[in-house]
């Protein structure tokens, strides 16, 4: 009987042990940006040069984006609680305004996007998860009282990488499907199939997500009639 | 009187020249190849550091099953197996450092600990022939593990990190990048002496180990493993479980090697997913017969002795080959002879060495009996 005990209590620790090393252990990699920020009516806009460090380590210049340059750095971190110092210099890399702040991350969240400017003017939603679920559903979509119908079989690339294949719902099939895309901006291609996968139609588009937005909701018949509301905030 | 002295002088040179046979023809070759190699001693010293620290802790969890008289744990693979899995749910959780290193061996323990059982079972069927039945369990397992992580893992073993998981969204590639826990042990410690770098943190972890195997060899399970190692049958008699300790000493071998190949595989920084497990054994082995060991007495300094001769050879052959030959692939090609031709050349000598011993005890039962009618 001791020695089940001894042994169950091994392992329950080896248990703890293996969470606590999985949460302390976790990359999350976090965008640091100085882009424009969009919240609702309010833009704020970048700054010329900051100078950013995370959880105290080597300290990195972020200028406003020009040309080529994203206006942004990509920082590794492990760990859920998080430190940021924000330096905005000016010309002569003198620090004209500063910002400490201490910030945590969910253990889920493997991509974050951190907005210098959002950070300065404490905008809600400054720091949000860099990952984007695109829900995609083939289904009936109504606007201006009319219904547009859902195709029979359609394939749809995210980002030019990630293919989902949706049928018409029923017969099993629920007409949706999800695909997991990282960044703000984004391109939706959608091929229109007959039932020998023959391309009847096929139409690109681009759009731009909100830093806020985690989960967003697609209809293929809306697209494909340039109907509003052609994307939404998806909710579960 | 001065006869039965230099007779005895003589047994006693012709004893070490037998017993140190291997390391012997291994000094003599260092000796004549570092110079064909005109690599700097500096070099040499840096090589055969990092060398240590990536292999010691394999070598020495081969020095368990040798106590138990089971020879040299072929089945250390197994371990090394169990090691890579728990790396490969390491690399797809994005788990980095220090946490990464020790996570891989908590995963990979419960199934290192089941490999070792289950050989050890085997081996238990197979008294007297274990090197080669772990041998053989190594490329049974090897199979094994090639189905699960070639078409399980990412179908039915939930693995979503596109870094590791083949295009076709099943199986592991075949190269993983070990980017997040590169060197991680390594360089916790950080020290630099004439630009080498001393991996110390590795090496406190071998030397906990070395105080394991003195501690363990006087607990009643070591002393147990002593005496089934001298004669299964005697120690049945005394009340030692003579098959779970030998169990025992493949469990425990098995999970040393498990925490060894994390060590070895986070200095080299990059897995062959569906090869880096597959020489570790016989490359362990050579090391520990080089150093001196048998297949049935094997020591802490017959490891380091062992892997610092084995790797001067690795690192020096090429270069000589090139100087001799001038073509450094002759020099690829000895290396890879030899290694195999050490455990062959050792497993022989054990057997002439056995038989030698036999005549030595013969001898001075002789002389001693000579020197009673003598005295008489």
């Amino acid at each position: 009987m001791k020695g089940w005990i001894l042994k169950s209590s091994l392992i329950i620790i080896l248990i703890v042990l293996a969470v606590f090393l999985y949460i302390i252990g976790k990359e999350h990699v976090i965008f640091v940006e100085n882009n424009t920020f969009i919240s609702g009516e309010k833009v704020y806009e970048p700054y010329e040069i900051v100078r950013v460090t995370l959880d105290g380590g080597e300290p990195v210049e972020i200028k406003k984006p020009k040309g080529r340059s994203l206006g942004r750095s990509k920082v590794s971190t492990t760990g859920l609680n998080h430190s940021i110092l924000v330096e905005i210099l000016d010309d002569d890399d003198q620090v004209i305004e500063k910002k400490e702040a201490k910030f945590s991350v969910k253990n889920s969240e493997a991509e974050l996007l951190l907005n210098i400017p959002a950070f300065m003017n404490d905008a809600e939603g400054w720091v949000a998860n860099n990952q984007k679920t695109i829900y995609v559903e083939n289904k009936p979509f109504t606007a201006d009282g009319k219904t547009y119908e859902p195709y029979e079989f359609v394939r749809v690339i995210l980002d030019r990488s990630k293919s989902l294949e949706i049928k018409k719902p029923g017969d099993g099939h629920t007409g949706m499907d999800s695909g997991v895309v990282t960044d703000l901006r984004h391109t939706l291609y959608i091929e229109i199939m007959d039932e020998n996968e023959t391309v009847l139609e096929s139409k690109e588009v681009s759009y731009t997500v909100e830093h806020a937005q985690v989960k967003l909701l697609i209809n293929i018949p809306a697209v494909m009639y340039d109907l509003d509301g052609w994307i939404t905030d998806y909710e579960d | 009187m001065n006869n039965i002295k230099s007779q005895e002088n003589k047994n006693k040179v012709q004893r070490f020249f037998i017993n140190n046979a291997v390391p012997l023809l291994f000094i003599l070759f260092a000796v004549l190849a570092i110079p064909m190699s005109d690599l700097s001693v500096e070099y040499l010293i840096a090589e055969m550091i990092t060398r240590l620290a990536r292999y010691s802790f394999l070598v020495l969890a081969l020095l368990i099953p040798v106590i138990a008289g089971m020879g040299m744990n072929f089945g250390i693979v197994l371990g090394a197996m169990a090691g890579q899995i728990g790396l490969i749910f390491v690399m797809d959780w994005n788990v980095m450092g220090i946490p990464a290193f020790f996570l891989a061996i908590i995963i990979s323990m419960p199934l290192a600990i089941f490999l070792g059982w289950m050989a050890g079972i085997a081996l238990n069927h197979a008294k007297g022939r274990e090197m080669v039945t772990s041998y053989i369990l190594g490329f049974f397992i090897n199979g094994v593990y090639q189905l699960i992580v070639l078409y399980s893992m990412g179908s039915i073993i939930p693995i979503s990190n596109s870094q590791i998981v083949l295009p076709r969204g099943y199986g592991i590639r075949n190269a993983i990048d070990l980017v997040n826990l590169r060197k991680s042990v390594d360089r916790l410690i950080p020290l630099e002496i004439n630009g080498i770098e001393i991996p110390v943190m590795t090496f406190i972890l071998v030397a906990i180990l070395c105080v394991f195997i003195i501690w363990f060899r006087k607990t009643k399970l070591g002393q147990d493993m002593r005496a089934v190692g001298q004669n299964m049958e005697v120690a049945r008699n005394a009340g030692i479980p003579v098959e779970r300790t030998r169990i025992l000493a493949i469990v425990i071998s098995t999970v040393l090697a498990c925490i060894g190949q994390i060590i070895f595989l986070q200095n080299i920084g990059t897995m062959n997913t569906y090869n880096s497990h597959e020489q570790i054994g016989m490359f362990s082995i050579a090391a520990l017969l080089v150093g001196g060991a048998s297949v049935a007495k094997a020591s802490i300094k017959n490891a380091f002795v062992g892997i610092i001769l084995f790797h001067i050879m690795f690192v020096v052959a090429p270069r000589a080959g090139k100087t001799l030959m001038g073509e450094a692939q002759i020099g690829e090609y000895f290396r890879v002879f030899v290694s195999y031709a050490i455990i062959a050349i050792a497993l022989a000598l054990h057997a002439w060495r056995k038989n030698k011993e036999a005549e030595f005890a013969r001898r001075s039962l002789r002389v001693d009996a000579d020197a009673a009618g003598t005295s008489e």
